[in-house]
């Protein structure tokens, strides 16, 4: 995690990417605060200069009353443009942070994702950011605004009397100084609140998981006398920091300016002793001290607050630190013809665990070829290889002869087309899970993907069609249906390598008659990749590869490998095994 | 209202402390009525020359002793009030835990997780901020317009004050709207943070897709049309939340303008001094706050009931398996037997077990074998007494089991469930969970059975290691032979196996299925099992198949007669050959 400063220097770059704009506003709010303390020095004129003498006129002090009222409104004006544009700006430089994050999620490697938690990298797009969010908005609407007013009353104060001004000058360092008491003490506090509160929070959680085990081993009473010690410790904690809080912060700050206000008083009384003074100075004197503890409260509020969002910034940039490959246009990019080529293969996740050992095998135009095997023998990762999700540690991968490590990522992707195990489906339409964000494919190519691998019979057969909506990642649709609607998107894209990741999950016999069907359509004149888990779907395939834990065991056709009589055909007769059992046990 | 109905036991029991609180919170606002007063007395008394050096002392001496006197004061209420708050937030987190641990899987059907979860942390912290900040800002409105208003009307002019309040209610009116402006623009922008969340979530889960299909711009120009939307929803907001201060201003400035202009007709007049209308004055700003904590008040009070009615809910809600009205005292479980017992789950329509039969002896050992989906651990569940079942269906030792006290039944019961549930304790925490005080002799012993030494062994920190949430630091195998093992040391009557060497190896499990034979010879054991070899040696066995018996019998009469049981049993054989 980053230092503080770093992470506050990069804070600050974003802020400057508006700097125009946060100038502005910084103008517009001086001016703001100049009409609002001009208000009070009118009501000293007319105290003054008016009310103090013996015979007194009532229009010339409608006339300045006139002049408070314009000057209330152009402060409320001002002030409206100025809290709008400084927070509007907030949010402008929070979406441009989220923009940086996505797009840099977007280059960052596969590996990342798949050993982090989806929801943690959700949370920091969103959550984080909106932490952030947080901070720019108070820090502007309530920092820099309390800043710009309390200089804004100094500086009027001087105007009035230089003296006095002079000493109230000693209140700055009095608040500092209770500021920071309050904040060393009160983070203590607030922090072993917090931590207790999580501990809670994550004990319920846990306890209703695991409910059953707690009332079958009898734990209820001790699980609550557990909880208690938290509970309590919170609850002392929280009564120490209400104890802090009652005698900093507010409190501490309102006796302050009675105090003060009893130093005016004295002030100006002994004056008076000594000679004339104005009335109306002394008003408003004690009329502008009272506005000082206000952003000075507001100020105490922020520096608080701005913990947690300095934690959530240091994570966002970690994010935005790591390495990433920059996306290229590959619009341009050739079709291939589809020869590949793995030559002596080798990769691991994690080093030293090789999961692929020495795989070479090859695969000419518009040819198919299964992978078969348990999980965890290797079928995955060589997809993974494949799609350059992953680069292998040695060996070489060609497409039509050319090193695939010599090609971007997206002109390496581009004439490929995938079909996941567990089909991804967005939310958005059916034409959109078909086409996705591609133009080229309109309507008709759409409907004609869909018909190729019949699928529009049962899309037909929803409720609006083709424009039926994908709700909860297709929950509605079952998993062949989905499947197939991955298979008119890889059909759609019209690629020249084709790799399919069959699905597992209970498909009815209807369903698996239609993928098999649907496979050859998508399949013909492509190489093709299949990861099959049912046999009985690759019979037609040109090679078959047999994996286990790594090595490529067996190759051949169907015919050769059941001849063999090794691995494949056993695997074969338990599948087959399988079904008959299922027809069996239903009768 | 419905908060303090629904927390009455409550204020009953805090009354005092909340009287105390007020009146010194009204104490409080009616000394700070004092400064502004001398202020206007010390301006006239200069005015009029009458101002000596003694009186000024005087007053001044005054002023200082009482902001003294206020400091202690301010400590004194806050302190007071706001422990309050923290009290009704502690109280509430123990009510309801404590409530939790009464209720059965259907309650926790009902109310998802997350419902929970929000309820503990921001409905009882709503509850708390009503208890505490919500009475505050009822206090300081109350209070806080009366005693200004008192002071106005008696010490200066009630004329003064009529007018300078022209503006005042629109105050309220204005806060109002736009409180309300922001609620609805804020619950929109919510509304389209949240699609932002989704939005990533999907480009996330969906990053295979969109990288294979090479749809990554594309993608970011989507997420670029949600934070978009985001940042517009939030401009609107803003534009309501800017408006908050200078219309509040605005308003106050104008009270003061009619103040000022209106005061100036009456000190010529001569019906007030020129001092009534500085103190006059400052009591006018002195109203700005209990005019906005009015608007929070409502605002606070319409979070707090609501949460309160939500938490009332559930603490009202009763745990759906209760003890009978008769209950019998059984000495030890002679017998297991359940007779046509069939069954559904709560809010389902279809039986999940039907008509189903059979009885066990003690000492006996039962194998439930069937696909995924069959009842096998809905049967179990039986026992656990998780549900609420028909009278006269399931007994022991000959007795109905409704007659036996639910107390009674879990001290026979020793439980594995399918997930094996751990706590984010230690291991010795977690084996030593139904039993606090179990010597180290029986924890080893148990560990032995569960075949998990040579795992403790190998471990940094032996049986002090710390498993973590759900036990991630342990592999699959593992976390279930810790919850064998925690069910073993209470060496409990029946023992209840819910497929729970699934992910133990066949070898392993041998060795654990063996131990446990040995050592709980005399003792009652009901195993469910994927792996037909877990159950081969149990004294019976029934096959299931949609909630019923199909077949039932020993391995060997089973074997004999064919069927599901002697074909997944050959099948697994072969299966187990690939592995080697």
């Amino acid at each position: 995690m980053e230092s503080k400063q770093n992470v506050s220097r990069r804070l600050f770059q974003y802020a400057l990417h508006y700097k125009f704009r946060i100038i502005a506003a910084l103008l517009i709010l001086c001016g703001a605060v100049g009409a609002e303390l001009g208000g009070p020095l009118i009501i000293q004129i007319i105290i003054d200069n008016h009310l103090s003498n013996e015979v007194i006129e009532i229009s010339p002090i409608l006339s300045l009353i006139g002049l408070y009222v314009g000057l209330l409104i152009t402060a409320s004006v001002l002030n409206f443009i100025q809290g709008y544009a400084l927070q509007t700006t907030a949010l402008r430089i929070i979406k441009n942070m989220r923009m940086d994050l996505m797009k840099h999620i977007q280059r960052i490697p596969i590996r990342y994702f798949d050993n982090t938690p989806i929801g943690q990298v959700v949370s920091r797009i969103a959550n984080d950011t909106e932490a952030i969010r947080d901070l720019f908005m108070s820090f502007m609407a309530t920092f820099v605004v309390s800043t710009v007013q309390l200089i804004g009353i100094y500086v009027f104060l001087f105007i009035l009397d230089f003296k006095l001004a002079f000493l109230c000058l000693l209140l700055l360092p009095v608040f500092a100084l209770i500021m920071y008491i309050h904040l060393k003490y009160s983070k203590v506090f607030i922090t072993i609140m917090r931590a207790r509160l999580s501990d809670m929070n994550a004990m319920i959680n846990e306890s209703i998981h695991v409910m059953p085990i707690i009332q079958a081993f009898k734990r209820e009473r001790l699980t609550v006398e557990e909880f208690e010690k938290l509970n309590q410790d919170r609850y002392k904690n929280q009564l120490k920091q209400f104890r802090v809080f009652a005698l900093s912060s507010r409190n501490a700050v309102g006796t302050i300016g009675r105090l003060v206000t009893a130093m005016v008083i004295w002030y100006f009384g002994s004056q008076s002793l000594e000679g004339a003074i104005q009335f109306g100075v002394f008003y408003v004197f004690i009329d502008y001290l009272g506005r000082i503890f206000q952003p000075i409260i507001g100020i105490f509020d922020q520096l608080t607050n701005a913990q947690r969002a300095f934690v959530s910034a240091g994570r966002v940039f970690t994010i935005l630190d790591m390495d990433g490959k920059e996306i290229s246009n590959a619009d341009q990019a050739p079709r291939p013809e589809g020869r590949v080529r793995f030559d002596d293969v080798t990769f691991a996740y994690k080093s030293g665990e090789n999961v692929l050992k020495n795989i070479s095998f090859e695969a000419q135009k518009g040819e198919t070829i299964a992978l078969v095997g348990h999980t965890g023998s290797g079928k995955s990762s060589i997809m993974n290889l494949l799609l350059g999700f992953y680069e292998q540690n040695e060996g070489k991968i060609t497409i039509d002869n050319v090193d695939v490590t010599k090609l971007s990522k997206q002109a390496l992707r581009k004439h490929m087309g995938i079909v996941l195990q567990d089909p991804f489906l967005f939310a958005g339409d059916i034409k959109f899970n078909v086409s996705l964000y591609n133009e080229e494919i309109d309507m008709n190519k759409v409907k004609d993907a869909l018909q190729k691998v019949g699928a529009s019979t049962f899309v037909e057969q929803l409720p609006k069609g083709y424009d039926e909506p994908v709700v909860e990642r297709g929950s509605t649709l079952s998993a062949g249906q989905r499947q197939l609607i991955s298979f008119a998107r890889a059909l759609a894209f019209d690629p020249a390598i084709l790799i399919l990741d069959e699905a597992t999950a209970s498909i009815d016999s209807e369903t698996e008659g239609l993928i098999q069907k649907a496979l050859k359509v998508v399949s013909e004149g492509r190489t093709t990749f299949v990861i099959a888990h049912r046999l009985s779907t690759i019979r037609d395939a040109d090679q078959i590869l047999v994996l286990h834990r790594g090595e490529i065991v067996e190759r051949g056709n169907h015919e050769e490998l059941m001849e063999l009589k090794g691995r494949y055909h056993k695997m074969y007769q338990l599948q087959k095994g399988e079904r008959t059992q299922k027809s069996t046990s239903i009768s | 209202m419905s908060f303090v109905i629904k927390l009455k036991w409550f204020f009953k029991q805090r009354w005092k402390s909340y009287v105390v609180a007020i009146t010194i919170m009204t104490i409080v606002t009616l000394l700070t009525m004092i400064p502004p007063i001398m202020i206007g007395n010390i301006v006239d008394q200069i005015g009029e020359n009458k101002l000596t050096s003694e009186s000024l002392t005087k007053t001044v001496l005054l002023l200082l002793f009482l902001a003294i006197l206020l400091y202690i004061l301010v400590f004194t209420w806050i302190t007071t009030l706001f422990r309050n708050s923290a009290l009704v937030e502690s109280i509430l987190r123990k009510k309801l835990l404590t409530n939790l641990t009464k209720m059965t899987p259907g309650f926790f059907q009902r109310n998802t997780t997350g419902d929970l979860m929000a309820l503990a942390t921001n409905d009882v912290l709503a509850i708390g901020q009503t208890a505490g900040f919500g009475v505050m800002t009822l206090v300081n409105t109350i209070v806080g317009v009366s005693v200004v208003v008192i002071m106005m009307v008696s010490l200066i002019s009630y004329k003064l004050m009529l007018a300078a309040f022209i503006p005042l209610p629109f105050l309220a009116l204005v806060i109002n709207k736009l409180g309300k402006n922001v609620r609805v623009n804020f619950l929109e922008a919510q509304a389209s943070f949240g699609k932002m969340n989704d939005q990533a979530l999907e480009s996330i889960s969906g990053m295979r897709v969109i990288r294979s299909y090479v749809q990554e711009e594309n993608d970011i120009a989507a997420f670029d049309h949600v934070t978009t939307e985001v940042l517009n929803k939030n401009r609107k907001v803003a534009i309501f939340n800017a408006l908050f201060q200078p219309s509040i201003s605005l308003i106050v400035g104008l009270s003061v303008a009619i103040g000022i202009s209106y005061g100036s007709y009456l000190v010529i007049q001569n019906e007030i001094s020129l001092g009534d209308l500085i103190t006059f004055n400052i009591f006018l700003g002195m109203l700005i706050w209990p005019m906005i904590a009015f608007g929070e008040f409502i605002n606070v009070l319409q979070r707090g009931s609501a949460s309160a009615d939500r938490m009332d809910n559930i603490l009202s809600q009763q745990p759906d398996v209760k003890n009978g009205e008769v209950t019998t005292t059984v000495n030890a479980p002679l017998s297991i037997e359940m007779k046509n017992l069939t069954f559904h789950y709560p809010g389902s329509t279809a039986n999940s077990l039907e008509q189903v039969s059979f009885r066990l002896e003690r000492g006996q050992t039962l194998g439930i074998v069937g696909r995924t989906g069959s009842g096998k651990s809905t049967l179990l569940k039986q026992l656990l007494r998780q549900y609420p079942i028909d009278n006269e269906k399931l007994f022991i030792s000959d007795i109905p089991v409704e007659q036996i006290s639910l107390e009674q039944m879990k001290s026979w019961v020793s439980y594995v469930p399918q997930e094996h549930m751990l706590l984010s304790k230690t291991l010795k925490e977690n084996i030593k969970l139904g039993k606090p005080n179990a010597t180290q002799e029986e924890i080893d012993r148990a560990i032995k059975m569960a075949s998990f030494t040579k795992d403790v062994s190998r471990m940094a920190d032996g049986l002090e290691t710390v498993i973590g949430e759900q036990g991630v630091m342990l592999s699959g195998g593992q976390k279930q032979r810790v919850a064998i093992a925690r069910a073993l040391l209470l060496d409990a009557e029946i023992l209840i196996l819910d497929d729970s060497l699934s992910a133990v190896d066949a070898k392993t499990e041998n060795i654990i299925l063996h131990e446990i034979r040995n050592e709980r010879a005399g003792k009652t054991t009901l195993i469910t099992s994927h792996r037909l070899s877990a159950v081969s040696h149990a004294d019976w066995i029934l096959v299931m198949n949609e909630g019923r018996v199909i077949a039932e019998g020993t391995h060997e009469e089973l074997m004999f007669h064919g069927g599901w049981y002697k074909e997944q049993w050959e099948h697994q054989q072969m299966e187990a050959s690939l592995d080697d």
